[in-house]
């Protein structure tokens, strides 16, 4: 497996955490982006297995997320550089923002600029998202296909909390694949 | 007790009881910073809100910064910063440890098996909530009026960030700083 420098790490982590706008999941698609698609440390699924456990895990989960891939490359040091990563960005904006908020929420070319970034990272989210969602078909494509859809529908339409959400479908998994699919294999 | 030391726990408090992220900590800030501490009135929470929507970041990360440098300068902001991660970067590493370790049992598998595909579809909730805040009011445009919805700045760099994305291997930061750069030119224009 290709493993990046401790620098590389934190490097990264700085970049990418510094241009997540939205938070929690929208981070997803862009550490995935840098690190599957791209520089192929990590296949799709351990992302999506990573993912799954920072959610369950207290705090920020871009956070969470970036020191786990650090510690699954590079161990302890490499989760406290992606950490040190992480955090930087938004304790240096924040800093120079709060001497100035008042000024800063009312400039217009400062909006007008952000707009613009946020537009951008949509479509890098969309399209990433879009490949996952492909890539997340390729095998159980029935059985996948429905958790995805019923994710995404009490997602976007209840105010069920994502870590239940998530939690069902783990159930749901166990489910089918340790209990249903095991005494159909026991039978054949 | 210092006020160093009292932020350091109050956002370590707010760190260790934040689960399901993001706007989820917005009542937990409140009952420490706001009403516990009175160091933030109701209406700097909500500043501190728009703010984190504007920046980027977690926006627990960015209350930290927030309270913490407004009432103790900069060791404030980093102390509070700490505070607030340090809680889930030990209890990620532990867990990260186990789950590494285990993850090829059978059972791990199955469970595995059904949250990646929950995972794309939350995904792709916070995809779409975030196309719908940033590129329209806050409202799908088939929902009313179009045209008084539309944001056009965002629009605009959402396509050409697109096509970018479909026809050249520039990383995020640089899409990002090109939407930046289209923003800046419009503004002008």
């Amino acid at each position: 497996m290709n493993q990046p420098g401790y620098f590389e790490l934190a490097w990264s982590f700085f970049k990418i955490n510094l241009v997540t706008f939205g938070g929690g999941y929208s981070i997803v698609p862009i550490i995935s982006k840098t690190y599957v698609e791209k520089k192929k440390y990590i296949e799709e699924e351990d992302m999506l297995n990573m993912i799954a456990l920072a959610q369950s895990c207290p705090g920020a989960m871009a956070v969470n997320t970036s020191v786990l891939v650090g510690y699954r490359l590079r161990g302890k040091l490499g989760a406290f550089v992606s950490l040190i990563g992480a955090v930087l960005p938004p304790l240096l904006v924040i800093t120079i923002i709060s001497y100035y908020y008042t000024a800063f929420q009312e400039n217009m070319l400062i909006q007008s600029v952000l707009n613009g970034m946020r537009g951008a990272v949509c479509a890098v989210m969309l399209f990433t998202a879009i490949s996952m969602a492909r890539n997340a078909l390729k095998k159980n494509m029935v059985f996948s296909g429905l958790l995805m859809l019923g994710a995404y529908v009490f997602g976007i339409y209840t105010h069920i909390s994502t870590i239940f959400i998530i939690l069902a479908c783990g159930i749901i998994g166990y489910i089918y694949f340790s209990v249903i699919k095991k005494a159909e294999g026991d039978q054949a | 007790m210092s006020l160093l030391w009292q932020l350091f726990v109050a956002f370590m408090t707010i760190g260790v009881s934040a689960f399901g992220g993001g706007y989820a900590v917005m009542p937990l800030i409140q009952r420490y910073i706001v009403e516990q501490n009175h160091w933030l009135t109701l209406i700097q929470l909500a500043d501190v809100t728009a703010i984190s929507q504007m920046t980027p970041g977690p926006i627990i990360l960015n209350s930290a910064t927030f309270v913490g440098v407004k009432l103790a300068g900069i060791p404030g902001g980093i102390v509070a910063t700490i505070g607030s991660v340090l809680p889930s970067f030990i209890i990620v590493v532990v867990l990260g440890y186990f789950f590494f370790k285990h993850s090829k049992l059978d059972f791990v598998q199955s469970i595995l098996k059904g949250l990646r595909p929950a995972i794309v579809g939350l995904i792709l909730v916070a995809c779409f909530s975030l196309m719908k805040s940033s590129l329209f009011d806050g409202v799908w445009p088939w929902h009313m009026d179009a045209s008084s919805v539309i944001n056009y700045k965002a629009l605009f760099a959402f396509g050409i960030a697109m096509i970018i994305n479909m026809r050249t291997k520039l990383d995020t930061l640089g899409i990002v700083a090109v939407g930046g750069l289209i923003g800046l030119i419009l503004y002008f224009i």
